[in-house]
């Protein structure tokens, strides 16, 4: 429903009406939130991307009722320029009175031009007492921390796509209280998960004694994920060089990209000096189950393990709130 | 365990994440149970990604039934009861991991043959298995199992270690103090009590669980959760379902056994428990105790009781004709179990001293609820006495276990207008409008809680005890009235009448209980 800016906060408190016009369940038992979700479009957003991100926020939603509020700019340059509004409702039809709900978005069209205006106007259809949340698509972080200060201190979490936008927004200046967290890493989360659970069979001198060096070879879409994967096994094994003492300062950590034409989205590779020795696991686009190969010293292993990363919808849960 | 103590692989990844390799093995798995909720269960852990890499499934019962039956069992009731619908690739992994094993309880062959299947799956997977062991069949048989899973060492796997073997047993923890007293010591023989987790699913709701959040994460109603403040505590859990099939079971147990020893004593104990030094299971769990414990011994005499018992005549239920307790199926003739019951508690410590705690428990009551009213004492009425214009209500906090879960808070307002005139209002949230209702079954949470071998959801043998303790004289006392004070109320009621006068002798009336 496109409307007129000033109309949208009464807008949206007479579509949640606590009275049926009907005599029946009125809207406003249905509907929920526990959140505010602010979406945040850069300007280099395309109209595809912006779909596909609306999507999964609207997936997101059914699973964690909230409002949200998507700012997509607005490259029209007239003279006039008006913010612009849309109203979106959607509700989940479940099998019984309890399984209903339903949530609100709003969409904001916003000049470029008029960033610096965009945090007050925002600040008025957030719901007052709940927590808010920053997800940014391809936004400078200068832009988000000169624009939206007052926003961002009362911000539990903003969370990025490294894999989209690369590791500029991981190494911005946030301010020291704000919560960022990287998509690319939380879908990583199932993975870790297999891993972490197939690895702590093993005493961590066995994992490190030995070790030369871990690569982690990535399709170029992945490359958050693999760098948010180096980044966790160099940790996890800095933890099991301490609890053995042995020294891990001379030992390689690397990324490198894959070439097109392979069908692997990630390949990870332990190795030792001691040949026999190593850990093998690798992810194939479209493949949803793998094996993990290790040799610890005490024979060579197989072990099948699910290696699908995690759903848009359920990393933004992940990254948001875990 | 701490995060520090750890393998450094699995620090960072949440506790229900890094669940140790498992093997379930459900006795009485073709029971109903296991097809409703447990199996469901299993298949919603494996959805969202909670089960364990190495995760292995036996069902173990008297019947015969192959392997394959077994699995396809299985893909029924998962297609029948889960909240969330069949994913063949998810399941597909763990349907080949599902196996099924018959003997009869009492045979120690079956545990040895038990005993093999397990070590061959470890030796499958190449590594030590944590054994979860889910007694889910009649409580007749449980001793038997108990004896010959430490006989045939299945008790004992890893002992001592983070993947020594569990078990999961379910209600009912005998029936009276003594028999739930030998169970313990059963269980104590062959399994130390940190291995052992009694399951009241009641504690896997998460409006019970946010029972500790609502108290103790809100600073506002602490320093009023007292005998200072609150007149009366009342809580209901009411279904509208007769016995159904059940009735051979139900008529040995009543609503005394069936649910108010059990659920509505934990709400009980929840809800009066001091604050626990901290989340710890045992801290929690300490402080239970020391409510049940600290419960006055019930007023049980012919003429002036603190306990009603009633039976259930017939009546309508939700607009439709249901038949007497005596005349449902399997109720013997002048059956005597009773359908409903009530009882006034009081809680002899220094935050309760003198509050009474109203407890109902009934069969085909008007509406299937269950909840949890505090009732506050109204305030001076200086400026608002009660009469034409100022209709002023007890602030009342209910909170709904089930279902439309929430919190409603009963304040008086003025009605808008000239003349100053008050009515009573709600204040009310409610769960599934607030964080939706695709939450988790009570099992899924109590199953993973056992996997990781968190007990705060669980039952200790000692509040099992405590809780007995005080029912077992009512039990003894009935026993020895025979039918005398035996009430009856209609189906489809909020139960008798004598239930009313218990509260009228302290000046209280039920709340309404409902949205």
């Amino acid at each position: 429903m496109p409307l007129p800016v000033a109309e949208v906060t009464d807008t949206i408190a007479a579509m949640w009406q606590s009275e049926s016009p009907d005599g029946g369940v009125a809207p406003s038992e249905f509907r929920a939130s526990q959140m505010n979700l602010i979406l945040h479009f850069g300007r280099s957003t395309s109209q595809k991307e912006a779909l596909t991100q609306f999507e999964i926020a609207s997936r997101f939603a059914q699973r964690y009722p909230c409002r949200i509020i998507v700012l997509c700019p607005d490259l029209d340059e007239a003279d006039d320029y008006q913010l612009s509004a849309k109203l979106y409702a959607q509700c989940y039809m479940g099998e019984s009175y309890n399984t209903k709900t339903c949530s609100e978005t709003l969409l904001l069209g916003y000049s470029p031009e008029h960033l610096n205006h965009l945090e007050n106007q925002v600040s008025t259809w957030l719901e007052s007492d709940l927590p808010i949340y920053i997800w940014l698509h391809k936004v400078h972080a200068s832009e988000m921390i000169e624009n939206f200060s007052g926003i961002l201190k009362s911000c539990r979490r903003l969370v990025y796509d490294s894999s989209l936008e690369g590791d500029a927004d991981k190494s911005a200046p946030w301010p020291s209280y704000l919560n960022v967290r990287d998509l690319a890493y939380s879908r990583t989360l199932p993975l870790r998960q297999s891993i972490g659970q197939f690895l702590s069979a093993y005493p961590p001198v066995d994992l490190i004694d030995g070790l030369e060096g871990v690569e982690i070879q990535y399709a170029a879409e992945r490359v958050g994920e693999s760098h948010g994967l180096l980044a966790w096994h160099r940790a996890s094994l800095i933890d099991c060089a301490r609890k053995t003492e042995i020294k891990l300062d001379d030992k390689t950590f690397k990324t490198r990209v894959l070439e097109d034409s392979t069908d692997l989205e990630l390949d990870v590779n332990w190795t030792y000096n001691d040949s026999k020795r190593f850990f093998h696991w690798e992810v194939k686009k479209g493949i949803n189950l793998g094996d993990l190969r290790a040799n610890f010293g005490k024979g060579e292993l197989t072990f099948p393990f699910s290696i699908k990363l995690l759903e848009p919808e359920m990393a933004l849960g992940e990254a948001l709130f875990f | 365990m701490s995060e520090e103590s750890r393998h450094p692989f699995l620090q960072g990844l949440s506790k229900y994440r890094g669940v140790s390799p498992t093997i379930i093995v459900i006795f009485g798995a073709s029971g109903d149970l296991t097809a409703r909720k447990l199996l469901p269960a299993i298949y919603n852990l494996s959805i969202d990604n909670l089960l364990p890499t190495d995760f292995y499934f036996i069902g173990f019962g008297r019947k015969e039934i192959a392997d394959d039956d077994f699995r396809k069992l299985s893909d029924e009731s998962i297609e029948r009861f889960s909240r969330s619908s069949m994913k063949s690739e998810v399941w597909e992994r763990i349907r080949n991991r599902t196996y099924y094993l018959s003997g009869g309880y009492d045979e120690i062959e079956a545990y040895q043959r038990l005993n093999k299947k397990v070590s061959a799956l470890e030796n499958e997977a190449g590594r030590e298995l944590q054994l979860l062991i889910y007694l889910s069949t009649p409580p007749s048989v449980f001793e038997p199992i108990l004896s010959l899973l430490g006989k045939s060492g299945l008790a004992s796997r890893h002992e001592n270690a983070q993947n020594s073997s569990k078990i999961i047993i379910e209600k009912p923890f005998g029936h009276d103090l003594e028999s739930a007293r030998r169970l313990n010591r059963i269980i104590s023989q062959e399994f130390s009590e940190s291995q052992v987790f009694r399951i009241d699913h009641y504690l896997g709701k998460e409006t019970v669980q946010d029972l500790l959040v609502q108290r103790f994460a809100n600073a506002i109603f602490e320093p009023i959760w007292n005998r200072e403040y609150v007149d009366c505590v009342q809580i209901t859990v009411a279904e509208a379902l007769g016995v159904g099939s059940r009735g051979g079971y139900y008529d040995k147990s009543g609503a005394l056994r069936d649910m108010v020893q059990n659920h509505t004593m934990q709400l009980l104990s929840l809800i009066a428990m001091e604050p626990p030094v901290s989340l710890d299971p045992e801290a929690i769990r300490d402080e239970k105790v020391k409510v049940l414990k600290s419960i006055q011994p019930l007023g049980l005499n012919k003429n002036a009781s603190d306990v009603i018992r009633a039976q259930y005549n017939a009546g309508l239920v939700d607009g439709e004709k249901v038949v007497s307790y005596l005349q449902e199926e399997g109720i013997p003739q002048g059956s005597i179990t009773e359908t409903y019951t009530s009882l006034r508690l009081f809680i002899n410590n220094w935050r309760w001293k003198g509050v009474p705690f109203y407890v109902r428990s009934g069969k085909r009551m008007a509406r299937r609820i269950s909840e949890i009213a505090i009732q506050f004492k109204r305030p001076p009425g200086i400026l608002f006495i009660e009469d034409d214009r100022f209709d002023v209500a007890s602030n009342t906090m209910v909170i709904r276990i089930q279902p439309d879960e929430g919190v409603t808070l009963l304040l008086n307002a003025k009605i808008p207008g000239l003349e100053t005139r008050t009515q009573p209002v709600k204040m009310h949230y409610r769960y599934a409008t607030t964080f939706g209702s695709n939450t988790p079954e009570a099992y899924e949470r109590l199953i993973l809680d056992a996997m990781i071998g968190d007990s705060t959801l669980f039952i200790r043998g000692d509040e099992t005890e405590a809780s007995w303790k005080i029912i077992t004289p009512i039990l003894e006392f009935w026993e020895a009235c025979g039918n005398e004070g035996l009430d009856a109320y209609i189906a489809g009621s909020w139960g008798p009448e004598s239930a009313d006068r218990l509260l009228a002798e302290n000046s209280h009336v039920w709340c309404k209980a409902g949205p």
